[in-house]
């Protein structure tokens, strides 16, 4: 059993969100807010959410107030689906506000033919995914950079790519930040993570990690479908993975660094995983290079496996199907960025950047209509993609939530269904899975999740963004 | 899960326990040496249930550890993300461990250890989340979150 989240004082502002009062607390700096409908917010309470989020309510310099997404659960220092806004020149930088697996992301390429097409040939595909992308435990994948390169890597992101033909200009131009965060700073890594990462590019990792053939299931904005080259019917591939143990040892690394700083700071916090330094001093500097530099290694690494996912499409379904990048978002990680007056270092753990039509970021085939914002579901249940919108920068700082987010532990899901019957039950329907063993099979089960049709609806109905398609899977490749 | 080590007047044990997404690691030893040494079994049990572990053929690769940290609770954690970094980078788990000696900002432990038949990645760190360190009736114990 998970422990449930104190009661706080709490007022519902709408349907689809609730403020804790900064009066709630007595260490608040700022109100909390989470958007939930009714049966969300009874799903939130369950755990240690709230207390998490209320935690980070109270680190200094936050800009109010501190948000929760209806995907929210519980996580380690702040929640994960938490959105947390920081002044740039009193605020704060927070490694486990970012997370372990540094731009952990989601990108969706659309192959513009019939799942029809492609369907005679998943057995096949599926079997030359699992070949090229290497997933689950085991060293390594098939590019391994010496130092200089990966380096490279750490600097320029994607565009370390461009140079060895695993990426093309379309790509950048669809990737947030174009792939290469340019306040990266390779120095700030240690040699410890580069070792880690260093064979790591083009992998999965473990957990929730996949790579999904799936088909488009309905257009709901044929407009932005059409934008997005979306039909009903259609094969996509959605892959979710991030910067594996090089971001994971960044994260480590830092976090250590971090509880230094907070004694020499007299930074007095509830909970030590919520160690941080200012922005602007040194140790904060430092840490912000590298995280940067291991999201430029979590683009590249999607990047690398979009380049293997092509080479088994033109292998087994033949040369004609192009993949066309949709767009690559990240779903951990801080950012700088520029709210009306204000310099803001927005952390997003396990929550997704959601710019709407008239942000200068949303790439310019989606100027009129806002950056896509990608949903995963759990394997088995549906994905969406979405529009961010201009409203979300006022409600959420331009963010959304990022998947369907866990709503029981991966003891109470192993308990609940063994991953032999959860292989079967995909299988009848349709779904092929690979990869994965039953252990990893049970654990990440569909009815281990919330309800993503449910998490969706919210964040459409709180316009923090609108729903452009809804997604069906058809071939899972598990981490 | 649930396993121990023979060591003091009371087992050294671990449990791992519910935690909505991540890992919890709960300890409980006669001292906070042992509390280590027990850390280092389960985290090899761990690892090892996740890749498995090539049979010895002969003795397993016994290795000092040696960690130092700011406080007893920190370097607790540093010690799991020492193993978790020897097991992704050098596939080397622990299978026994005892420690030398302990002070609440160092510990020297002798730990032998299984190689494993792949690089794990299921673990990606242990936390700092809700940690202490502290000596209950069971003697002492403490709670570590792993992200995975």
């Amino acid at each position: 059993m998970t422990k449930a989240s104190r009661t706080y004082a709490s007022t519902r502002l709408d349907h689809q969100l609730v403020e804790i009062p900064a009066s709630a607390r007595n260490d608040m700096r700022v109100a909390a807010r989470v958007f939930a409908d009714d049966y969300l917010w009874d799903q939130i309470r369950r755990d240690r959410t709230i207390d998490q989020l209320v935690n980070v309510a109270t680190l200094p310099g936050i800009e109010t107030p501190a948000l929760a997404m209806p995907d929210a659960h519980e996580g380690y220092g702040f929640p994960v689906g938490g959105v947390a806004a920081f002044r740039a020149g009193d605020g704060v930088i927070s490694p486990g506000g970012v997370g372990y697996d540094i731009n952990c992301g989601v990108r969706l390429l659309a192959s513009g033919v019939p799942m029809t097409v492609v369907r005679p040939h998943l057995a096949a595909l599926m079997h030359e995914l699992s070949r090229r992308v290497p997933s689950g435990a085991g060293r390594g994948g098939h590019l391994s950079l010496e130092r200089d390169a990966l380096d490279g890597v750490l600097a320029r992101g994607c565009r370390a790519l461009l140079d060895r033909e695993l990426a093309t200009p379309d790509d950048l131009a669809h990737t947030e930040a174009g792939g290469a965060l340019p306040d990266a700073n390779s120095d700030a890594v240690s040699d410890r993570a580069k070792h880690r990462g260093h064979d790591q590019l083009g992998t999965l990792g473990s957990g929730n990690h996949f790579v999904e053939i799936q088909q488009v299931e309905t257009v709901l904005d044929s407009a932005a479908g059409t934008a997005m080259g979306l039909r009903e019917g259609d094969c996509v591939v959605l892959v979710h993975t991030g910067s594996r143990g090089l971001g994971h040892q960044v994260c480590t690394d830092y976090v250590r660094a971090m509880d230094a700083v907070m004694r020499r700071e007299a930074i007095h916090l509830p909970d030590r995983e919520l160690a941080c330094a200012p922005f602007r001093s040194p140790e904060g500097q430092r840490y912000f290079g590298a995280m940067c530099a291991a999201a430029n290694f979590a683009f590249a690494n999607r990047q690398a496996i979009t380049h293997a996912i092509r080479a088994a499409f033109g292998a087994v379904v033949g040369g004609d199907v192009t993949l066309r990048l949709v767009y690559d978002v990240a779903h951990n990680m801080a950012k700088l960025e520029t709210h009306g007056a204000r310099q803001l270092v927005v952390h997003r753990k396990g929550a997704t950047r959601a710019f709407g039509p008239s942000h200068p970021e949303t790439p310019a085939r989606y100027r009129t209509m806002g950056q896509p914002v990608l949903i995963p579901g759990s394997m088995g249940t549906a994905s969406y993609v979405l529009v961010g919108t201009d409203e979300a920068l006022d409600r959420s700082f331009g963010s959304c939530c990022h998947g369907a987010g866990r709503a029981m532990s991966r003891h109470a899901a192993r308990a609940a269904q063994p991953g032999q019957a959860v292989r079967q039950s995909l299988a009848n329907r349709g779904i092929l899975v690979t990869g994965a063993g039953n252990r990893e099979l049970a654990e990440e089960a569909p009815q281990a999740y919330k309800d993503v049709d449910r998490v969706v609806d919210v964040v459409h109905a709180a316009r923090l963004a609108r729903k452009v398609a809804r997604l069906v899977p058809v071939g899972v490749l598990k981490g | 899960m649930r396993a121990s080590g023979v060591v003091g007047t009371v087992p050294a044990r671990h449990d791992f326990v519910a935690h909505t997404a991540e890992l919890a690691l709960r300890l409980t030893a006669d001292t906070p040496a042992e509390l280590c040494a027990e850390a280092c079994r389960a985290l090899g049990l761990l690892v090892m249930a996740e890749t498995g572990a090539v049979p010895p053929t002969g003795a397993d690769l016994e290795r000092t550890i040696l960690v130092e940290s700011v406080d007893a609770e920190a370097l607790l954690v540093d010690l799991l993300n020492e193993l978790i970094y020897l097991a992704e980078t050098e596939c080397w788990a622990p299978r026994t461990a005892r420690a030398v000696s302990w002070q609440p900002d160092r510990v020297v432990l002798q730990v032998a250890g299984a190689r494993l038949r792949a690089a794990p990645s299921r673990i990606k760190s242990a936390t700092h989340h809700g940690l202490a360190l502290r000596a209950g009736p069971q003697g002492w114990e403490a709670e570590v979150i792993f992200d995975v």
